[in-house]
């Protein structure tokens, strides 16, 4: 058994994905939690209910809130970051170069995010769980637990605005026509 | 003088404008004066997107710039790099999860919402991403164009989260959009009109 030192995230973005907060609240996950050495357990549950108690059995903590205007610190401050696959959250851990899980939301109409995550574990990048319920199988911790993600490339800030300049023809006048 | 043929004459001059819009939707722009930027929140991961996308954006030329959020996102406004900023508000067209029956009022709704919005705030450019919101504001952008009150031209970005398929915003908008981006190579190669743009994701073979 490793140390007890780590620390879990567990984020749902804007909405509400219930499922996933109740399957990680759940005895069988909490038992393979400990069992890896996490002993703290932030949840971030959205507009969805606030999870009850939980077992203190394995001396697990958890730490619960509805929403942060900025999630940066907890991201930074977690060893795993469990979340939905909302475009917004996987791009924040992964900039910041954390070990994400992208959890799929089954129940969501249309379910596109499982695009995402299908591409983005592709390439190496982040574990992706078809369903909340998968959280509950040891030997998916395990898994999860030897996983070692490729670093994502740093995006470039200004791919979108020379596009857009060079589309909207600002880069082609500014010599002729200065715009202060 | 009779009515048949004003609006005959109502008729031709719309079909003319109709046209020539659409001829010059497809061009790259020759803008010489600063452009008043409308930029459409979306909500959650879509606001995350665009704040990213417009983050360095020469404030000279896409000036001033202007916000929109949907009334029932009360996030969005928290996490804007301007607290100064003018932020409009209209009506959600269609919630997550929402059915598409319900969603027809909604829209409606938020279409005579945006006619009036627009035709005030008159924008030289509209960015978007976002989901059911965008669609009403950019038929209006489209019917202001035509008429001639605005130039509304449309920039639409497709979200980094659609990989095979567009969403059904980016479905309904990539005919008309001025400018059409999309994230990933695979979506790209479906849509050749489309540009791909690599802010957050870089090609595979470089990986």
């Amino acid at each position: 058994m490793s140390s007890k030192n780590k620390t879990i995230l567990v984020t749902v973005g804007t909405t509400q994905f219930d499922d996933l907060v109740q399957c990680v609240t759940a005895d069988q996950a909490l038992q393979s939690m400990a069992n890896l050495g996490y002993y703290r357990l932030v949840i971030q549950y959205g507009k969805g209910l606030r999870p009850s108690t939980i077992s203190t059995k394995y001396e697990i903590e958890m730490i619960c809130y509805d929403f942060k205007s900025s999630l940066q610190e907890d991201i930074l401050q977690a060893d795993l970051i469990l979340s939905h696959a909302g475009a917004g959250t996987v791009m924040e851990c992964l900039t910041l170069h954390r070990k994400l899980v992208a959890v799929i939301n089954s129940k969501l109409m249309h379910n596109h995010q499982m695009e995402l995550a299908v591409a983005l574990q592709q390439r190496g990048h982040l574990y992706m769980v078809e369903q909340p319920q998968d959280l509950w199988i040891p030997e998916l911790w395990e898994a999860i637990d030897q996983f070692d993600p490729l670093p994502h490339p740093a995006g470039d800030e200004y791919a979108f605005p020379r596009l857009l300049d060079e589309f909207c023809g600002f880069r082609n006048n500014s010599n002729s026509s200065k715009i202060q | 003088m009779s009515y048949a043929f004003v609006a005959g004459c109502i008729a031709i001059v719309l079909f003319v404008r109709i046209v020539w819009v659409f001829r010059c939707i497809r061009r790259t722009k020759t803008n010489s004066k600063p452009l008043k930027t409308l930029v459409i929140l979306g909500s959650g991961g879509h606001t995350t997107e665009i704040l990213q996308l417009t983050k360095q954006l020469n404030r000279s030329y896409y000036v001033p710039l202007e916000y929109c959020r949907a009334s029932t996102d009360t996030t969005s406004v928290m996490r804007l790099p301007d607290r100064h900023a003018v932020v409009h508000t209209i009506p959600r067209a269609r919630e997550v999860g929402q059915s598409y029956a319900t969603s027809l009022f909604s829209t409606i709704y938020a279409l005579w919402h945006a006619f009036f919005l627009i035709a005030k705030i008159r924008p030289g450019l509209i960015l978007c991403n976002g989901p059911g919101t965008v669609v009403p504001l950019c038929v209006a952008a489209l019917f202001w164009r035509v008429v001639g009150w605005c130039p509304g031209q449309i920039v639409f970005v497709e979200s980094y989260c659609r990989v095979q398929t567009l969403s059904l915003t980016g479905k309904l908008l990539y005919p008309w959009a001025d400018l059409f981006v999309v994230h990933w190579e695979e979506l790209h190669r479906q849509y050749p009109r489309s540009k791909l743009v690599e802010s957050f994701v870089r090609r595979q073979k470089d990986k």
